[in-house]
C-alpha cells in the first residue's frame, strides 16, 4: 500500500487519539505553523539543539516522539528524512518513567503503522536499563546501525553509554554504544530539573559532537525539556550560550487557551498538622502520617503520598497495613527488582478507583497519574512543582476540588535532609506558607520564581572524553570512574541480584549466569557499602561477588563501586519483595528472611576476554564463506547510510581481513577438533560445535590481533592502513588502543623472552590465504609494535599509531566506524545461525 | 617524520629530579608547540632530543616563540590572587605582633607578578592572561578575598569549579596537581575528594613557597631580560 503524506494534525490524532497543541505542531513542522492551519502542517522542521520549556501535563513526550516520527520515518522525501537523526535517544532521570514512555511510544507507532503512516519497517523501540534485555528484537539494536530506532533509558544507562562506560552491559560492547549514541542521534533529555550533573554533561557532549576538528556521521542535536530548567546551566565551558540566548520552544497564547482546564486546575494547598524533626521517632511519624492519610483519603479516588526517603516510604506503607489498609495499597520507589516493582506500580498507573499509593521522588516527574488528594513532604521548589503536577492533572476534579497537603520538615543538619539541602527546603517553605489555602495550579505556580542555589558540579572536559575512548582497564584492572558526570555524587547506585550459592563447591558459583533486568535491584552505593560491612562482620561464608572477566569467575568483593553489578548470596537477604531493598542482613538460620531468587533468570554466561561467542555457529563454516557474509552484510548496512565514500574502502578491507587470524594453526586445530568429520575443506571460521582447546599458554588467544598484525605486515604504509588495522583489531572490543599481554601470560618453555600478547608469540606464522578479496602470502606475525617508541626501521608503535588515528578522526567517528564493522560481523553471524536453524 | 636533529641537553640528566622533570617539560613543549614528531631518550645520563630543531633553533624557540602553559594555584594563599591584610604600626601588647586591620589591601610579590602578566600585552602570554582573568571573575563572584579554608570542602570545591571553567591547557595542569577521586568520606556534596600529587606538595606549594608564583616570576624576568642575558640564562643555566 502506498504511503499518503498527511498533515501533522491528522498524523498526531491517528497516533494519540487527540488533536495536537499548537506547540506540538511547531516542534514538528517549524516555528511558524499553528494547529489551525492544516495546509501549513505538511512541512518539516529543522532539527537543532534547543530547550523545550512546557508545563507538566501538556504532552511533551508525544510532542517529541511524534515530531521525530513525522520527520524521520513518515516523510516520503528521502532528503527531508536525512536531515533528521536516525536514532532518537530519550533520556529520563528515573526508571519509573522509562517503561511508561516505551509503552506509549510503541502504542503510537503501532497505530501509525496500522494506518500506513510510517514508511518501511517501523522503528525499533528499545529500553536500556541495565541487565540483559530479554526481548529478542530489541536485544541487539546495536547491530542495525542503518535502521531508525528509538532508544529510551535512564540517564545512568544512556549517559554512561555516551561516555563509553555503559552501565550494566558487556564492557566489550561499550565502544559500539559509544559510537552509535554519539553519531546520527537526537538526544532528548526529559525532566532535566531532576538530572543534576547530567545536564552539564549533556551540554558538553552536545558541544563535542559539533567540534569542527572531530568527524561525525549524520546530524546530532540535543533537546532539553523541563518546565523549570535553569538555562544558565547549559552554558558550559565548551557550550557557551549564544548571544541571542538558547533557542526555546514555549507555550503561546493559543496553547494556553486550549489547555485552560489543565493550566488552571484547582488544587488547594494546606499545611498538614504534623512536622518531621530530629526528635520524631520514625515509627511514630509513620503511624501519625498513616492516620492523616486515612482521614484525608476520599473513597473511590486516588490518594498519593510522596516522601523524601525510601525508608520512610517503607515504614509508612507498613503503618498503613497495620491500620487495616491492606488492599488497593501500593509502594513505589526505585529500590525494587523490576517485576516486584511492576506489581506495585500497576496499582498506580493501570489501576482505577480507590487507591492509596505511597511513593518517593520516583513518581515525581512525568508519570501520567492524577490524584484527588496529594500529600507530600517538604521538598525543593522544582520538585514540589512536579509533585503538584500529579494532583488533578487534567482538571478532572475541578468541580469536586482536589487537595494538596504538605508536611513540614524541621531539621538543623544537612545530613538529615539529604538528598536535599537545608537552604533549598527553606526557600520552598517560604513559598508554601505564602500559598496556604490557595490553588497550586500550573498557572498559579508559573508566576513564582524560586532561583535554585548554585550547586558545584564537575564538568566533563574534552580530555576526559578522549581518555574514556580507551576501554583497556588500568594495570590494577580498574576503569575510569564516570559516575561524577552521570549523577550527583550523593545519588549513585550499584545493581544487585541474588543467586543460590548454598552449594559448597565451585559449581554453584559457576552456574550463575548473567542477570536479566528482572533480577536486578538498584541500591545507593553507600547503603550497599553498609550492607557489605554487615556481611563482613557476620563472617559466615555469605559474600557479595563481582564478575572477573580475566579469570572468568565470580570473585568475592567487599567494596561497593558505582555502576557495578553484584551477585549476593540469597541467604544474605537485604531485600523483601514487598518492600524492596531493606539492607537488613537475614539470619542464616531463618530461610523466611532469605531473598527469593527472581522467577526469570538469565541463560547467558558473563562475557570474558577469552570468549569468542561468534566462533561457535551451529555448523562448521569456512573462512571464505563467513567473510563473504560479513562483506555482504556490511554493504547492506552502508547502502542506506550517507557515509562519506572515503570510508567505504577501509571498512570493506577490514571486513575482508577481520578473521584471517583464525587461520593460525593453533586456532585451526581447535576448530577442527570441534567441527567433526563432516566439516568442509579449507580454513574454518566457525567450528559448528564445542570442544577443542588451545594450549594453556595460548589461552588468551585473540584471532583479531593476529588478523590486524597480518594486515599491517602486508599493507603497512598504504593509505588508511592503520585505520583498517584498528577496525580489524577492535572487532570484538577486546583489542583496541593498546596491545599488551595479560596477567600470567608467559611464553612457552623454550621460547625464551620472546614477546607474547593475547596468545600470539612473536614470530608465529599464518599460512598463505587466497579467497575473494583477500590474497595473503605466508605471513609472520611481529609483535615489535607492542613496544614503546619506534622500532629499528623507524616505524611507530601500535599505541602511537592508534592515538594518531583517534586524534585525526576524533573519538566519535572512530567508534562509529568500529561499530559498523562489528554490526556487520554480528548480524552476519546471527544470520548464519538462523539459516542453520531453518535448515 | 622530520626528526633531522639529535641534540644533547646536558642540563637535563635523570638526576637530580628537577633536571629530569625539566627534560620532560622540554619534550612536551617542543612536541606541542614546534615539532610534533619530537622524540627523546636518555643515554649515558644525558638527554637526547630528536626533533627538527638544532641547538640554536631550540634556544631561539624558547626565547622567542615558546608560549608558557598557564599554571596557577588560586587555592593557595601565596598564589598571587589574594592581598595580604593591612597591618598597623601599633603592636598587640599580648603577642608583640603588629595589629591587623582585617582589610586585605596589601600587595605581595605574588600579586604583583599576577598583575604584571594580566596587564602585559605580550602575545605569548595571552593564554596566561585569559586564565588569570577567568579566575579573578570566579573569585569575585564568590566574594573570595582570601585563600579557601583547607579544613572543609572549600579548597576541593574551588578545584572542581576551576576545572569546570578553565581552558583545556590549564585543566592539564590542574590534573597534575590533584586527582579528584570519588570518595565516601568526601567533604564536598559532589562526592569528590582531592588527592594531591606528592611531587607538587599539597597543591603546587612547598610550605609557603608557591611553585606557580615562582614560575611566573622567572618567566617575567627572562621575558624582560636583555638578549645576551636571556641566552645566558636559557643555555648555560638550563639546557646544556
Amino acid at each position: 500500500m502506498t504511503h499518503e503524506p498527511s498533515a501533522f494534525a491528522e498524523f498526531f490524532q491517528q497516533a494519540t487519539g487527540n488533536p495536537p497543541y499548537a506547540y506540538q505542531c511547531r516542534l514538528a513542522c517549524g516555528p511558524d505553523v499553528g494547529s489551525d492551519s492544516p495546509e501549513a502542517l505538511t512541512g518539516t522542521a529543522a532539527c537543532r539543539s534547543q530547550l523545550i520549556s512546557i508545563p507538566t501535563g501538556l504532552g511533551k513526550t508525544a510532542a517529541v516522539i511524534l515530531a521525530w516520527l513525522w520527520n524521520r520515518v513518515a516523510q516520503p522525501d528521502g532528503s527531508a528524512r536525512s536531515r533528521w537523526p536516525r536514532r532518537l535517544v530519550y533520556c529520563l532521570p528515573m526508571r519509573t518513567l522509562v517503561e511508561q514512555t516505551r509503552d506509549e511510544t510503541r502504542k503510537w507507532i503501532e497505530k501509525l503503522a496500522r494506518k500506513n503512516l510510517i514508511l518501511g519497517r517501523p522503528p525499533r523501540v528499545v529500553i536500556l536499563m541495565g541487565g540483559e534485555e530479554l526481548e529478542g528484537d530489541a536485544k541487539d539494536w546495536d547491530i542495525y546501525p542503518e535502521e531508525p530506532a528509538i532508544l529510551i533509558g535512564t540517564q545512568d544507562m544512556l549517559l554512561s553509554r555516551a561516555l563509553n562506560r555503559g552501565y550494566g552491559m558487556s564492557r566489550y560492547r561499550w565502544p559500539m554504544h559509544f559510537g552509535l549514541l554519539n553519531n546520527d542521534c537526537l538526544w532528548v533529555l526529559d525532566e532535566t530539573q531532576l538530572m543534576g550533573v547530567g545536564v552539564e554533561t549533556s551540554a558538553q557532549l552536545d558541544a563535542f559532537r559539533h567540534l569542527v576538528e572531530w568527524l561525525r556521521q549524520g546530524p546530532c542535536s540535543t533537546w532539553w525539556m523541563s518546565a523549570t530548567l535553569e538555562d544558565s546551566r547549559l552554558g558550559t565551558v565548551d557550550h557557551p550560550a549564544p548571544s541571542t540566548g538558547w533557542p526555546c520552544l514555549r507555550l503561546e497564547q493559543t496553547d494556553r487557551e486550549t489547555a485552560k482546564h489543565r493550566l488552571g486546575a484547582i488544587k488547594r494547598l494546606h499545611k498538614a498538622g504534623l512536622t518531621l524533626s530530629k526528635q520524631t521517632k520514625p515509627e511514630h511519624y509513620a503511624k501519625e502520617l498513616a492516620k492523616v492519610v486515612l482521614e484525608l483519603h476520599v473513597p473511590d479516588q486516588l490518594t498519593l503520598i510522596i516522601v523524601n526517603r525510601v525508608s520512610r516510604a517503607q515504614e509508612l506503607y507498613q503503618a498503613l497495613q497495620k491500620s487495616g489498609r491492606t488492599k488497593k495499597l501500593s509502594l513505589v520507589h526505585s529500590r525494587f527488582r523490576s517485576s516486584d516493582r511492576q506489581k506495585h506500580q500497576d496499582v498506580l498507573i493501570s489501576g482505577t478507583g480507590d487507591r492509596i499509593v505511597v511513593a518517593t521522588q520516583a513518581v515525581e516527574a512525568g508519570l501520567d497519574v492524577s490524584a484527588r488528594v496529594l500529600i507530600t513532604e517538604l521538598a525543593p521548589w522544582s520538585s514540589l512543582v512536579q509533585r503538584f503536577g500529579r494532583c488533578n492533572r487534567g482538571g478532572e476534579f475541578n468541580a469536586d476540588g482536589a487537595m494538596v497537603h504538605w508536611v513540614n520538615l524541621d531539621f538543623e543538619h544537612a545530613d538529615d535532609v539529604a538528598p536535599y539541602t537545608l537552604s533549598e527546603l527553606q526557600d520552598a517553605r517560604v513559598e508554601l506558607e505564602k500559598l496556604e489555602g490557595h490553588s497550586v495550579s500550573p498557572d498559579a505556580l508559573g508566576s513564582i520564581q524560586v532561583i535554585p542555589r548554585s550547586v558545584i558540579r564537575p564538568v566533563l572536559r574534552r580530555k576526559d572524553l578522549i581518555d574514556l575512548f580507551d576501554t583497556t582497564p588500568d594495570i590494577a584492572g580498574q576503569d575510569l570512574d564516570i559516575s561524577r558526570y552521570v549523577r550527583e555524587g550523593v545519588d549513585t547506585d550499584v545493581q544487585v541480584f541474588w543467586g543460590d550459592l548454598s552449594g559448597t563447591d565451585q559449581e554453584s558459583h559457576d552456574n550463575i549466569k548473567e542477570p536479566t533486568l528482572d533480577e536486578l535491584c538498584r541500591v545507593a552505593v553507600w547503603r550497599f557499602q553498609a550492607f557489605l560491612q554487615k556481611l563482613k562482620k557476620a563472617n559466615d561464608g555469605r559474600n557479595a561477588y563481582v564478575w572477573d572477566g580475566l579469570r572468568e569467575e565470580w570473585r568475592s568483593e567487599t567494596k561497593a563501586r558505582t555502576g557495578t553489578v553484584y551477585l549476593l548470596d540469597r541467604r544474605a537477604g537485604g531485600y523483601d519483595p514487598e518492600l524492596g531493598w531493606t539492607g537488613e542482613l537475614a539470619s542464616l538460620k531463618k530461610e523466611g528472611e532469605w531473598t527469593p531468587v527472581a522467577a526469570v533468570q538469565g541463560d547467558r554466561s558473563p562475557d570474558a576476554t577469552t570468549k569468542d561467542p561468534l566462533t561457535w555457529a551451529g555448523q562448521a563454516l569456512t573462512l571464505s564463506a563467513h567473510t563473504e557474509h560479513v562483506v555482504e552484510q556490511l554493504k547492506a548496512i552502508l547502502a542506506p547510510l550517507a557515509l562519506a565514500s572515503d570510508w567505504h574502502e577501509p571498512l570493506l578491507a577490514a571486513a575482508r581481513w577481520h578473521d584471517v587470524g583464525k587461520s593460525h594453526s593453533a586456532f585451526q586445530e581447535m576448530l577442527r577438533t570441534a567441527a567433526g568429520e563432516t566439516a568442509p575443506e579449507g580454513i574454518l571460521a566457525k567450528s559448528g560445535g564445542r570442544g577443542g582447546s588451545l594450549p594453556r599458554w595460548r589461552r588468551h588467544f585473540r584471532h583479531e590481533l593476529a588478523s590486524a598484525l597480518a594486515w599491517l605486515e602486508n599493507h603497512d604504509g598504504v593509505e588508511n592502513a592503520d585505520l583498517v588495522a584498528y577496525l580489524i583489531a577492535a572487532h570484538h572490543g577486546k583489542v583496541r588502543l593498546s596491545i599488551r599481554s595479560l596477567p600470567e601470560e608467559e611464553p612457552p618453555t623454550g621460547a625464551g623472552d620472546a614477546l607474547i600478547a593475547r596468545g600470539i608469540l612473536d614470530g608465529d606464522e599464518l599460512p598463505e590465504i587466497a579467497f575473494d578479496g583477500v590474497t595473503m602470502p605466508r605471513t609472520t606475525l611481529r609483535l615489535e609494535l607492542m613496544r614503546m617508541g619506534t622500532d629499528a626501521e623507524g616505524k611507530a608503535s601500535w599505541l602511537a599509531r592508534m592515538i594518531a588515528l583517534r586524534d585525526r578522526l576524533g573519538p566519535f567517528a572512530l567508534a562509529y566506524l568500529e561499530a559498523l564493522v562489528r554490526a556487520a560481523d554480528m548480524s552476519a553471524s546471527a544470520a548464519e545461525l538462523n539459516r542453520i536453524a531453518e535448515s | 617524520m622530520r626528526t633531522n636533529h639529535t641534540i644533547t641537553l646536558g642540563g637535563c640528566a635523570p638526576a637530580p629530579l628537577s633536571h629530569y622533570l625539566k627534560a620532560l617539560g622540554i619534550l612536551r613543549i617542543v612536541s606541542e608547540q614546534k615539532s610534533r614528531s619530537a622524540r627523546a631518550h636518555w643515554q649515558r645520563d644525558q638527554f637526547l632530543l630528536l626533533s627538527d630543531l638544532d641547538r640554536k633553533a631550540l634556544t631561539t624557540f624558547l626565547l622567542d616563540e615558546y608560549k608558557p602553559t598557564p599554571i596557577l594555584s588560586p587555592w593557595n594563599a601565596g598564589s598571587g590572587f589574594y592581598y595580604q591584610e593591612e597591618k598597623l604600626n601599633k603592636r598587640d601588647p599580648a603577642t608583640g605582633h603588629k595589629v591587623k586591620t582585617g582589610v586585605r589591601n596589601q600587595e605581595t610579590t605574588a600579586t604583583r607578578v599576577v598583575s604584571e602578566i594580566l596587564t602585559s600585552s605580550n602575545p605569548r602570554l595571552s593564554a596566561y592572561r585569559q586564565v588569570i582573568y577567568q579566575t579573578k571573575l570566579l573569585l569575585d563572584s564568590k566574594g573570595q578575598l582570601s585563600a579557601p579554608d583547607t579544613s572543609g570542602a572549600d579548597k576541593g570545591e574551588l578545584l572542581i569549579e576551576l576545572r569546570s571553567i578553565w581552558p583545556d591547557a590549564a585543566v592539564e595542569w590542574l590534573d597534575c596537581v590533584a586527582v579528584l577521586a570519588s570518595s565516601h568520606d568526601a567533604l564536598s556534596r559532589t562526592g569528590l575528594k582531592p588527592w594531591y600529587t606528592t611531587l607538587l606538595g599539597s597543591g603546587a606549594n612547598d610550605g609557603n613557597a608557591d611553585f606557580t608564583s615562582n614560575f611566573m616570576q622567572r618567566l617575567t624576568e627572562i621575558f624582560a631580560a636583555p638578549r645576551e642575558q636571556a641566552i645566558e640564562m636559557a643555555e648555560h643555566l638550563c639546557l646544556w
